[in-house]
């Protein structure tokens, strides 16, 4: 206890669990939050803002650069990672575009995910 | 549809491969193993056209599990990640039965066409390592003093490297701590690598085991 909160948003359930065991493996953060949608996740950054936010680009309803745009407009000091499948740099530019600090595409979160976090961290 | 199966330590990276691959259409991903003995275990029973194999996993690393793959009646074609471009790691690879190899940090990009390659029985190597170069490499070979180990040592390297006892390899493999033992001595030997800490250098430079933190 006591490390920091991170909140992961995605819309595949098993997506979340993977990115928990993941980040609870890497040992760098205390708590860890997830959401399956932009909804839940604006929900349960109003209950208690955590203090770093991985939000996946493609969900349905409400997508990642929406999500980006409405927490940057509201809680514009939590940092946030945009991941997404597609790596190429019109996603990377939509998602600076939209507020993100950073971007990782999901293939590489094995060895970028987690110096990126620290990163923001530290910041 | 290509069947392929996924062999990847990280359930996090499996489940974006799997994503990725899926949302192509033609791609069905039948089976997912989290080191090379699961995978080998997953492709007897799931025959699938296509593997996709990372090289570091534990208990039994991807090259490892290619060449067992590649002794199975009818054969999946293996595509091997990998995090190293240098022409070593590919002649590696190729040498152990693999038909593609794919940089991790292109995977995005290049993973449905190297599918798509070699489930057709033809090469695919990330454009950013030049074909020559690994043909050339592969011509002027000599034998790596890796090649020297016979199967059952590079595993129990591994697993030596791993930081496994002698006692919990004998379990894995199913064989008695006094061949074991014999195993151990027979491949220090060979590599003139008398103590472990140099043997876990060893396997880290050959990229069959990650550094340890």
């Amino acid at each position: 206890m006591g490390g920091p909160r991170v909140l992961v948003v995605d819309d595949s359930r098993i997506f979340l669990d993977a990115a928990v065991e993941f980040l609870i493996g890497q040992g760098s953060v205390g708590e860890i939050l997830t959401a399956e949608s932009g909804q839940g996740a604006l929900m349960v950054i109003s209950a208690s803002p955590p203090d770093l936010l991985i939000i996946d680009l493609a969900m349905p309803g409400m997508g990642g650069l929406e999500l980006t745009r409405r927490i940057k407009a509201r809680w514009p000091g939590i940092p946030i990672i945009v991941l997404t499948l597609h790596d190429s740099p019109y996603h990377r530019r939509a998602a600076f575009e939209a507020g993100a600090d950073a971007f990782v595409p999901k293939t590489h979160i094995e060895y970028e995910l987690i110096p990126v976090v620290s990163r923001l961290l530290i910041q | 549809m290509i069947n392929i199966v996924l062999a990847e330590d990280h359930a996090i990276v499996r489940e974006a491969l799997r994503a990725l691959l899926e949302e192509q259409g033609e791609f069905r991903v039948v089976g997912q193993a989290e080191d090379g003995r699961e995978a080998v275990d997953l492709v007897a029973c799931l025959r699938p056209h296509v593997v996709v194999m990372d090289i570091v996993m534990p208990r039994l690393n991807g090259l490892e599990a290619t060449i067992r793959l590649r002794e199975l009646p009818n054969p999946p074609e293996v595509v091997i990640l990998s995090q190293h471009d240098r022409e070593e790691y590919v002649y590696q690879a190729l040498k152990a039965g693999a038909k593609g190899y794919l940089l991790k940090d292109s995977v995005a990009g290049e993973l449905a066409a190297a599918i798509r390659a070699v489930a057709l029985h033809e090469r695919f190597i990330s454009a950013r390592i030049s074909q020559e170069a690994v043909e050339s490499y592969t011509q002027r070979r000599g034998g790596p003093v890796f090649e020297r180990l016979t199967a059952r040592e590079r595993e129990v390297l591994q697993l030596i490297a791993e930081g496994h006892t002698n006692r919990q390899i004998a379990k894995v493999l199913a064989l008695s701590t006094k061949t074991i033992e014999k195993h151990r001595s027979n491949l220090m030997d060979k590599l003139d690598i008398h103590d472990v800490a140099n043997l876990v250098r060893f396997a880290v430079e050959y990229g069959i085991v990650r550094p340890r933190e």
